[in-house]
């Protein structure tokens, strides 16, 4: 039965520095974080730095520890779909929710 | 004519199982689940009103008329911490025991003694508190629409508790996959061994978790720019409810996690599994690791921004 038996092919994933890049972003995303609180760096650029380095990260975890790298297309077509789905339930809530609100009342109709 | 020497080598793909097929459409449905929090978290920090979050009163508090008072902040309570908890008492209009508690709450975060104060009237207060030993300031008014980080005035959460714990988690990830390479080399030992570790390590994280929820819900007394009741709860702002509900369900997904692995770590210990027939542990390895990303995004998003 297929799914109760490993594929004949493995993939040594190249752990050490997978896990050497992990720590080294998780201090630099600590260091830059406290730095950018300290300097009151733009939010914008404080929300680019450190999405910039957790998605490496995730990245990173995803290709290499959840293989990822190794596996057809078919995985792919799973997680971009379900990816795309949820983004359009939050970007259809952000007009109702995310906008700041007009304090304006609107003009009573006869 | 291309011959077979000169075609270039092909990409050598993982075998797709049933089994981590469906990990994958599993996986994907929790994609939309996480997206769909983490998502909500966005859209509402995005929408909430600035002023909702200021260092002198509870969250949601209406701020008309207030922005040009002052409030008096104790960073310290000094030797004399009685004396200081009864001027505290007396100021604040607060019981002896609500007193005591605010006095040893400025140990690990600055707590706002009285607000809407005029500058005089608040000098006044300061001075008697340094009068008895206490550390004391006067603060104005600052407010923001969402709790940034490092202002633990109206922020309690630790960011360097949570960066060691990240790590932690990492760590976790490492020794999963490392089991899986032992037993694909049919190593058994080493298996059980990194299994074994990843529980150990996997449980760390969670403990330290549930410490860092007992702090900040029960043990910690918050400054009021946190909570009105002094304690950071789903029910103290948008802000706690966002993060609770969040960080949360991702804990329970590292519990089920760690359940599922301890199976594993009996069923190695039981000699199941061989370098041919280890496909449950790569599955479970998968969702490990996924369960990994989702802190990495989650730890950046709720901590650091």
């Amino acid at each position: 039965m297929t799914s109760t038996t490993a594929g004949p092919k493995t993939h040594a994933a190249p752990i050490g520095k997978v896990f050497v890049a992990l720590l080294m972003l998780t201090v630099l995303e600590y260091l830059y974080a406290m730095t950018a609180s300290r300097l009151e760096l733009a939010f914008l650029l404080l929300v680019a730095g450190l999405l910039a380095m957790a998605l490496t990260k995730a990245v990173l975890v995803a290709m290499y520890f959840m293989h990822v790298k190794y596996e057809g297309r078919w995985v792919y077509f799973l997680i971009v779909p379900s990816l795309l789905m949820a983004t359009i339930v939050v970007a259809g809530a952000y007009p109702d929710v995310g906008r700041p609100r007009s304090t304006a009342t609107p003009a009573a109709g006869r | 004519m291309a011959t077979i020497e000169t075609l270039p080598p092909k990409r050598v793909l993982a075998t797709a199982t049933t089994g981590k097929v469906g990990m994958w459409v599993f996986l994907a449905t929790e994609v939309m689940f996480f997206t769909g929090l983490i998502g909500s978290y966005i859209v509402f920090r995005s929408g909430s009103p600035p002023g909702s979050y200021s260092n002198l009163y509870a969250p949601g508090t209406p701020l008309d008329g207030l922005t040009e008072t002052h409030g008096v902040v104790l960073t310290g309570g000094g030797s004399n911490a009685k004396a200081v908890a009864e001027a505290v008492a007396k100021a604040a209009g607060l019981g002896p025991e609500s007193a005591e508690a605010l006095v040893e709450g400025a140990r690990h975060a600055p707590q706002v003694v009285q607000a809407g104060l005029s500058s005089d009237s608040a000098e006044s207060l300061k001075a008697e508190l340094e009068k008895l030993g206490g550390s004391a300031r006067v603060d104005s008014l600052w407010t923001s629409a969402w709790p940034r980080p490092y202002h633990t005035e109206v922020n309690p959460l630790s960011i360097d508790l949570t960066a060691i714990n990240t790590f932690i988690l990492i760590c976790s990830s490492v020794t999963m996959v490392l089991a899986l390479q032992a037993i694909q080399r049919g190593q058994k030992g080493k298996l059980s061994l990194y299994l074994l570790a990843t529980v150990l390590i996997g449980g760390t994280f969670l403990s330290i978790q549930v410490f860092e929820y007992s702090k900040l819900a029960i043990d910690d007394f918050q400054p009021v720019g946190v909570s009105a009741d002094h304690h950071f709860r789903p029910g103290s702002s948008l802000f706690a409810s966002c993060f609770f509900a969040m960080t949360g369900f991702h804990g329970a997904h590292v519990f089920a996690g760690l359940l599922t692995i301890l199976c594993l770590l009996v069923q190695s210990l039981r000699g199941v599994y061989t370098a041919a027939h280890h496909a449950t542990v790569e599955v479970v390895g998968i969702y490990w690791h996924f369960v990994d990303l989702v802190w990495i995004v989650l730890f950046t998003i709720v901590y650091l921004v």
